[in-house]
């Protein structure tokens, strides 16, 4: 029986072998369709940044005439409409939250998730830092917006940067702490030989063994941070200080009857993410999947 | 796990509700606080803090970021009150109407925190006025120089709010264009006096949507009160303005015989074709362009503020100056009592927050902008009647003034020969809603997603709007 | 000589776990605890601003019953069922037959895992601002598509009829998030011991066999973590859903999320503390909801 269904495995069966490739080739020709209907919204998008106005409306489907990045140019330089200001905005609000999730989920995740740490209350009290993630977030606006009144910070980029490292604590914490989780204790036990103390070897030892936990809680974050759109339009109500997504929206509800300028706002939007996916997507898709699914 | 964060969630619910029963004002929330007597809400004018440089700093938050002839006119204002009064900084911020209240009322339910001294208001916002977020202009406005109406406005004595909340500078009167290239195309001729009546007008609808135009370019894509129009119009014409005026605000309810007849001809139109098939999702500039350039919809129901989306570059979105369209009065309802009037109105204005720490100078500002120049530039520049009185040749504005703004002499004539031959000497019949509660929101439900798309009936719609009138 | 045992056991054992875990927990106490005990107490008070100031007022669960004889309140909660239901098990069908197209290496498969995760990349107001245009009546891609092969009568006015909204909304959101539950449900699908599956195919199973006998019964517990994820998503869902319809047309799209957002910052009635009972509400809800899928659909399985 064994030996049968071996040789059958290397048997060439030429009709088999046509309908693996029919097969295959179905197949293909359905997941490409989907993956089309998949893409299509951005395809579309970019084409349509690249168009006037007044073509698009004559002819939606169009290709462009020529590349014309007029539209892009003007959204960025013109000063009435000046989106690099609000870029710079996203990015020091984007760094700024970055730094102190890192910095609070590193250490956290380290506390949590290094056995020798083990005290009573920990399992609830890391329940207490996941359920966060189960409300909507209307719950928290209510009263985080009176804070940030309270202290004076509405109309600063520290009322976005405080909010959304907030919000990123329970996942970036949960993941640091599973990595930790993970990495053998010996090498706790020989820095301490060695005299170091609890943070010298975190920061020394423990921390660099963690890069690509690191690098997953940047990219995941940095692309909320950087897509968050509600709290930015709440808490900043000052046009300066913006942050692109903010800009954006504002921008299509005054001008979106010109379709393709405002497409030309959307995608230059995206575009870090966009830019920074391509690059890396190989690290993003790994990274936000080790240790991200456990039972 | 799951049972020790029950636990510990049943006992938080249980702290708060007794926190609250007892009326703690411990949080640090200092904001909420249990009053018993109201706070006085003027502000006095004590010691005003002065911005950098020793000037003093007015913030002002203003709509119309689309409309680019408006913001010459409120940029001249300042740029003249700025040289007037050397030590007033005025920043002045364009926005959409739609941020911009959320951002207002955001600020202002947090405190004030940030809130601008002078702001964009609309009339119908009255929550504004009940939670005591502006201050009364009553003595404030030179209201001599102001056209009767416009005391009338934004004024709530029914509520307790008597004083004046909102200074205007357009009156707007209620418009119905056509498209006078279409209507040749399917061989529909104006009556003498520019007014179907209703049949007729049913049957207008009916030939354009035959021949593949929507009958009106109206949309409800970021303005819900577009769809309500059509109701609106007929129904004023049918009972006259101050009945209207009580339907409108929540006052009456909606299942009187002459209220149903005008929902149920909003039906007919309706299935004679009178919606464009975007319907759903044109937001109001794209319902301007569709109208104007793309050329798909016979008519638009439209007050007078069109000029200021329409006016303007072609690239920019506005029309060609070299198009024509036709206006028309309103179809002459059945037994109409108002059908030779028609609805005159207002657009937006400013108030001023109660939070400002430059009361004096807000007002100042307030004061100043309500001249007949400015009246008079106004109307020469956004081609919109002004509520500031003005004389026409004495404070005419000048012609560099008027070149500086981009006005293009004669450019537009034909739009006020037009007016002025449709709705000249006709009697405006003015209608100051003032809304209460969750009606607004019910209107819009019903007669704008609602009856227009066909999902209610009118009956169901009828219902839907009276649960919401005012107690 | 028993002081410095405790001395030291507090610097060895406290210390470190108070420095790790203490800057994350008191700032995640600040800023996202304090706020929602806040939402707790606001939900037993109207807050509201009268003259000026904002005026509180204990209202004890007045604004909780007024919550069940609220119609709006209903129909979102309806949707918001419907959707946290219907989606989660659409959605594990589809990213699990994907995820498994992935694993077993169908042609193309490494550019299919990285073009089905780009949605995931843009915020879900753009996804709602760009599926606007896309389902517009008259010239979005879907309708001029749908002419152009002769189907006009499939063309729908998608977002303005009464059943097709939140279908249109349903859709949508899946198009923004089944990339992530695909790319997790490959993970664990990676994480199945390679020896097993040899096993089975020596033993002679065939491919359907081993799916089902062995890799989903092993890959259980992480799908059903992915479907709470979808569900837990779903039920706080909001972004897409606002830009794409606002919760219209008539609140035939209406979720928790939009309502409490319109309550507490959109419509007229200017009162803080209803909309804040709904939010908590919906936490029960929520956690209800997460615990009754862990208890029917999570088995230890033996193998």
């Amino acid at each position: 029986m064994t030996s049968h269904s071996q040789t059958r495995k290397y048997q060439v069966n030429p009709l088999r072998r046509i309908k693996d490739t029919f097969g295959k080739g179905a197949l293909t020709i359905v997941l490409m369709l989907f993956t089309l209907m998949v893409l299509i919204p951005f395809i579309w998008m970019v084409i349509m940044s690249f168009r006037t106005t007044a073509d698009i409306l004559n002819d939606p489907f169009g290709l462009p005439k020529t590349l014309d990045i007029e539209n892009y140019g003007k959204l960025l330089f013109d000063p009435e409409i000046g989106f690099m200001r609000y870029f710079i905005n996203s990015i020091v609000v984007s760094a700024g939250a970055l730094t102190v999730t890192l910095i609070l989920s590193t250490m956290g995740g380290y506390g949590f998730g290094r056995s020798r740490y083990q005290f009573k209350f920990r399992g609830p009290l890391f329940g207490m830092l996941l359920f966060a993630l189960m409300l909507p977030p209307q719950i928290f606006y209510i009263p985080q917006f009176t804070m940030m009144s309270k202290l004076g910070l509405l109309n600063t980029y520290w009322s976005l940067i405080l909010i959304y490292a907030a919000t990123a604590l329970p996942v970036s914490t949960y993941l640091m702490s599973t990595y930790f989780s993970q990495l053998p204790s010996e090498l706790e036990d020989a820095s301490q030989i060695d005299g170091c103390t609890h943070f010298q070897t975190f920061w020394y030892v423990m921390l660099p063994l963690a890069r690509p936990a690191i690098m997953t809680v940047t990219l995941m974050n940095f692309m909320s941070f950087w897509n968050e759109l509600l709290l930015a339009i709440t808490m900043v109500t000052d046009p300066k200080m913006r942050t692109i997504q903010a800009a954006m929206m504002m921008f299509v509800g005054e001008h979106g009857s010109n379709y393709a300028i405002a497409a030309a706002s959307l995608v230059l939007s995206m575009l870090p993410t966009l830019l920074l996916y391509l690059v890396m997507s190989d690290k993003f898709i790994e990274g936000l999947t080790a240790g991200a699914v456990k039972g | 796990m799951l049972k020790k964060l029950y636990t510990l969630l049943a006992v938080l619910l249980i702290a708060a509700f007794a926190l609250s029963a007892c009326g703690t004002p411990a949080t640090p929330q200092t904001i909420i606080q249990t009053v018993e007597v109201p706070v006085e809400v003027e502000v006095t004018a004590t010691a005003e803090p002065k911005a950098e440089g020793g000037k003093e700093l007015i913030v002002w938050w203003s709509h119309w970021a689309n409309e680019p002839a408006k913001k010459i006119v409120i940029e001249q204002i300042v740029a003249d009150y700025e040289a007037e009064n050397p030590d007033v900084d005025i920043v002045l911020t364009w926005w959409d109407k739609n941020p911009l209240r959320d951002a207002v009322r955001s600020t202002m339910t947090a405190g004030g925190e940030g809130a601008p001294d002078i702001t964009t208001f609309d009339s119908e916002v009255v929550e504004w006025v009940e939670a005591g977020w502006l201050l009364d202009l009553a003595d404030t406005i030179p209201w001599d120089n102001l056209d009767a109406m416009a005391k009338n406005d934004a004024t709530y004595p029914d509520l307790g709010y008597p004083g004046n909340y909102k200074l205007n500078l357009s009156k707007t009167t209620n418009m119905l264009f056509y498209n006078k290239d279409i209507f040749t195309e399917l061989g529909i001729t104006v009556p003498d006096n520019y007014q179907f009546t209703q049949t007729e007008f049913l049957d207008v609808v009916q030939k354009c949507s035959d021949a593949g135009y929507a009958g009106v370019a109206d949309a409800i894509g970021n303005r819900k009160y577009m769809g309500i129009y059509p109701v609106q119009y007929h129904l004023f014409s049918l009972v006259g303005p101050q009945e209207f005026d009580l339907y409108n605000s929540g006052k009456k309810a909606w299942d009187s015989p002459e209220a149903k007849s005008v929902l149920d001809y909003s039906v007919a139109l309706r299935d004679a074709g009178l919606w464009s098939e975007s319907y759903s999702t044109m937001t109001i500039d794209e319902a301007h362009v569709y109208f104007h350039t793309q050329q798909k919809a016979c008519m638009f129901y439209i007050p007078t503020w069109y000029t200021g989306r329409a006016f303007k570059a072609l690239k920019d979105g506005g029309q060609d100056p070299a198009w024509q369209f036709g206006m028309l009065r309103y179809p002459a309802m059945d037994g109409g009592k108002a059908n030779d009037m028609v609805w005159g109105g207002v657009e937006s204005g400013y108030a001023v927050l109660s939070t400002t720490k430059h009361a004096e100078t807000a007002k100042d500002i307030i004061a100043f902008v309500a001249q007949p120049k400015y009246g008079a530039l106004w109307t020469a520049v956004t081609y919109s009647p002004s509520i500031i009185k003005y004389d026409p040749v004495a404070d005419a504005p000048s012609e560099e003034a008027l070149k500086a703004a981009g006005v293009t002499a004669g450019q537009w004539d034909w739009y006020w020969a037009e007016y002025d031959k449709v709705y000249g000497g006709l009697e405006v019949g003015l209608a100051p809603t003032a809304r209460c509660g969750d009606f607004g929101n019910a209107m819009d439900s019903a007669l704008a997603d609602g009856l227009p798309q066909g999902l209610v009936t009118v009956d169901e719609s009828v219902t839907l709007i009276n649960a919401a009138l005012c107690k | 000589m028993f002081k410095s045992i405790t001395q030291s056991k507090w610097k060895n054992r406290w210390l470190p776990i108070a420095l790790f875990i203490g800057p994350v927990m008191l700032y995640y106490l600040g800023f996202m605890v304090y706020p929602f005990f806040a939402t707790f107490y606001y939900s037993f008070n109207t807050i509201a601003p009268v003259k000026g100031v904002m005026v509180t007022t204990f209202v004890g669960l007045q604004n909780y019953i007024d919550l069940f004889k609220d119609p709006i309140f209903i129909q979102s909660v309806k949707n918001t069922l419907i959707w946290s239901v219907v989606g989660p098990i659409f959605e594990m069908l589809t990213a699990l037959t994907l995820a498994f197209l992935i694993y077993f290496k169908v042609p193309f498969h490494r550019f299919y895992r990285t073009a089905w995760f780009t949605p995931l990349l843009v915020s879900g107001v753009i996804v709602g601002l760009v599926f606007r245009w896309i389902f517009n009546n008259e010239w979005g891609l879907l309708n001029a598509s749908l002419r152009a092969v002769g189907l006009d009568d499939w063309a729908l006015n998608w977002l303005g009829r009464r059943d097709t909204p939140l279908m249109a909304v349903i859709f949508v959101h899946y198009w923004a998030t089944f990339g992530y539950s695909m790319v997790l449900l490959l993970a664990g699908l990676s994480a199945i011991p390679e020896e097993l599956l040899d096993a089975a195919k020596v033993d002679g199973a065939s491919l359907f066999q081993t799916v089902t006998k062995i890799m989903i019964p092993i890959l259980w517990p992480t799908l059903i973590t992915v479907l709470i994820l979808s569900f837990i998503g779903k039920m706080r869902a909001f972004h897409v859903v606002w830009a794409l319809t606002g919760g219209g047309p008539m609140h035939f799209t209406e979720t928790v999320a939009t309502y409490v957002q319109k309550r507490a910052f959109g419509w007229s009635t200017l009162d803080l503390g209803y909309p804040s009972a709904m939010a908590v509400l919906w936490f029960g809800v929520v956690m209800v909801g997460v615990g009754l899928i862990n208890r029917w659909l999570k088995r230890q399985v033996d193998y």
